[in-house]
């Protein structure tokens, strides 16, 4: 950046960061609204603007006695974390094998596996649930994370990064008397690890939010996920918002520091960095 | 260190096929180099002796082994890539450990080893970075490192100079010799560049189109060059090529005319009865003519006008008027003392022991430095 700007220039940056910042504080202003809400004494006034006193902890313990939250929350842990890994595993190795591997088929699958992100997730719901019925998984935690384990966009995310490897590197390294799982190991996953962490939060945080495909297939409370949980409180007698604005912004806590802690592979990851050197 | 040797091998890309049956050797301690233009073959031939190309037929004999089902692993050549193809996210440490590590050899032997290659690469202080932290000259040495430290049958090196600038070029060449003269390794050294295949290769096999044209030391392939492209392709500016017609034949000589330039040859025949040849010459061969010089016998003489003239410096080449429509315009290389400089019409000469005669579809059928009387062919680069 010069640090020398002609007057127009200084105004249009201006300008620019102007638009920005309100940008920003738009865009935060349902995080605030939050905020005031689950520090309302009064369970359903939604009318506040601004904080009436600090109620947080309170409606917390409401929140916590009146619900099973602490269990959602695992539950949350255990589906958001099940099918992230999984996938990074599953995804990441058919990304790997279709973009370094030469075997007939290969682009036929690899479009087929794109083609299906044309696919509405919602689409597909009642089939699955069928399916997960006629083998009794529902209510169980492999139906809540088996379906979603392997995702088509985890596929063309680590195939487009890993073709980016030099083909040359891997034949070094075979040449070099590796086998193809030590080649796996250390030389291609370091290379396409951007790729996996970026997958592996991007995962986080879809089920996380997830509530169509646990609300579907868990009905029994003890596999609620929180965003179930969270949904429950608007129930036929109104809508507990204060609770709900409490316990929400609790949940917000898990994701907002998996996204602290791989930031900055996420932005590499979606700018698909190129490897040097 | 051992020999390779390729038999029949066959290689198709869809229906194109690229090798048909073709045979190949390189002797155990030899430094080979194949040189061809782009497209030819040569990187695929390499990448099939290590066994990261597939081929169609025919087999892969490294030593005594017919290793052409073993996966590359466990063929014991190590590649010298042109990108190099280093671990970008390992150390140079680690790169060049890597190899030894995946043998599952003892830590102090890997250490030794490393410290030792480095050593001897001049990349010790080196240790500690990353490929993306070096030059290409030092990454070229890791590459070079990574392949010899651990002492396979062969190396075989894919244009691994290519991506140095010229000054670091020469000096990588100069290293190259030093390495094979001290390791007396099995080299097969895959390039596009004359200079290269003339000063690193004890052989040259000159490839197009997936054949191989011609194998022999350089001065066999430079001097007595089996075919027209392999006399095209070798030598810069390239042989002047001129379509002739055979017009006398004697037990001892034959004589052979391409407009005003006429030569006869002592002690060429031609083995069929044939009136079209064509005589080549490098550029090197075409020398001005004094009004009283004795010349060779034979000595075909020509006056022409100069097009234009490249001075370079240490030579000069003269790109000479073309006076019909036979003649190509011939080009002369001069040293750039040459007494009178050559500007206006002028006589120049051709030697008969200047000249190759190939026949009409292209075969060399008689090199001039047979009869050459040898003066400077005593190679100065093949001191034991």
């Amino acid at each position: 950046m010069s640090l020398h700007l002609t007057r127009g220039a200084l105004a249009a940056r201006l300008t620019i960061f102007a638009a920005l910042l309100l940008t920003a504080l738009v865009m935060l202003v349902p995080v605030y609204y939050m905020a005031v809400v689950s520090n309302e004494p009064n369970q359903s006034n939604l009318s506040a603007v601004w904080f009436h006193g600090f109620h947080f902890f309170h409606n917390i313990r409401l929140a916590l006695t009146s619900h099973t939250y602490l269990r959602e929350l695992l539950n949350s842990f255990i589906m958001s974390g099940g099918i992230a890994f999984l996938d990074v595993a599953i995804a990441g190795s058919a990304g790997y094998v279709l973009a370094t591997m030469r075997f007939p088929g290969r682009r036929i699958l690899f479009a087929t596996i794109v083609a299906t992100l044309a696919l509405s997730p919602v689409a597909v719901v009642i089939p699955v649930y069928v399916m997960m019925f006629k083998i009794h998984w529902l209510n169980t935690y492999q139906g809540l994370i088996i379906p979603g384990m392997a995702s088509a966009f985890g596929v063309f995310l680590v195939r487009q990064f890993a073709a980016g490897i030099p083909r040359q590197v891997i034949d070094a390294a075979r040449l070099d008397r590796a086998s193809e799982f030590r080649i796996l190991l250390s030389v291609i996953m370091p290379l396409i690890r951007p790729a996996l962490l970026t997958l592996f939060l991007l995962d986080f945080l879809a089920q996380w939010d997830n509530l169509l495909w646990p609300l579907v297939v868990a009905s029994n409370p003890n596999y609620w996920t929180v965003a179930v949980g969270l949904a429950s409180f608007s129930g036929e007698h109104g809508t507990l918002y204060s609770l709900l604005a409490a316990t929400a912004l609790v949940s917000a806590i898990p994701p907002f520091l998996l996204f602290v802690a791989l930031q900055r592979y996420y932005v590499s990851g979606l700018t698909l960095g190129g490897l040097k050197g | 260190m051992a020999s390779i040797r390729v038999d029949k091998v066959t290689k198709r890309y869809g229906s194109r096929l690229l090798f048909d049956e073709l045979n190949f050797a390189v002797e155990d301690g030899e430094f080979m180099v194949i040189i061809g233009p782009s497209g030819c073959g040569k990187s695929t031939l390499l990448r099939i002796v290590a066994g990261i190309e597939t081929m169609n037929g025919g087999s892969v004999v490294i030593g005594d082994d017919d290793v052409s089902n073993r996966h590359p692993s466990d063929r014991d050549v190590s590649m010298v890539f042109q990108d190099y193809a280093l671990y970008p996210h390992m150390t140079v440490q680690e790169n060049l450990s890597f190899g030894l590590k995946a043998r599952r050899e003892p830590r102090d032997s890997i250490n030794e080893k490393v410290l030792q290659t480095a050593t001897a690469l001049d990349i010790h202080e080196l240790l500690e970075r990353r490929p993306g932290q070096l030059s290409g000259g030092q990454r070229q040495r890791v590459a070079l490192g990574r392949a010899m430290i651990r002492g396979p049958q062969a190396y075989l090196m894919d244009e691994p100079l290519s991506n140095l600038d010229a000054h670091l070029r020469v000096q990588m060449r100069a290293e190259l010799i030093e390495f094979h003269r001290r390791t007396s390794g099995t080299i097969l050294y895959v390039t596009h560049d004359q200079a290269e295949a003339m000063t690193m290769g004890e052989r040259i096999a000159v490839m197009n189109n997936g054949r191989v044209e011609q194998i022999g030391s350089p001065t066999e392939i430079y001097d007595q060059p089996a075919n027209l492209f392999v006399a095209g392709f070798l030598g810069s500016p390239r042989m002047n090529f001129i379509r002739a017609n055979v017009i006398g034949q004697t037990k001892e000589n034959l004589v052979v005319r391409a407009g005003d330039l006429e030569w006869t040859v002592p002690g060429a025949t031609l083995s069929k009865q044939t009136d079209q040849v064509i005589v080549g010459f490098r550029p090197e061969a075409v020398t001005g003519v004094g009004p009283d010089q004795t010349l060779e016998q034979g000595t075909a003489t020509f006056a022409r006008a100069v097009d234009y003239v490249e001075h370079l410096g240490h030579e000069l080449i003269l790109h000479l008027h073309a006076e019909s429509a036979e003649d190509p315009g011939l080009i002369a290389r001069l040293r750039v003392d040459t007494p009178d400089p050559p500007h206006g019409r002028r006589t120049y000469g051709v030697r008969p022991s200047s000249v190759t005669i190939f026949s009409a579809e292209g075969q060399a059928i008689f090199h001039g430095s047979r009869i050459r009387p040898p003066q400077h062919l005593a190679p100065a680069r093949a001191v034991p």
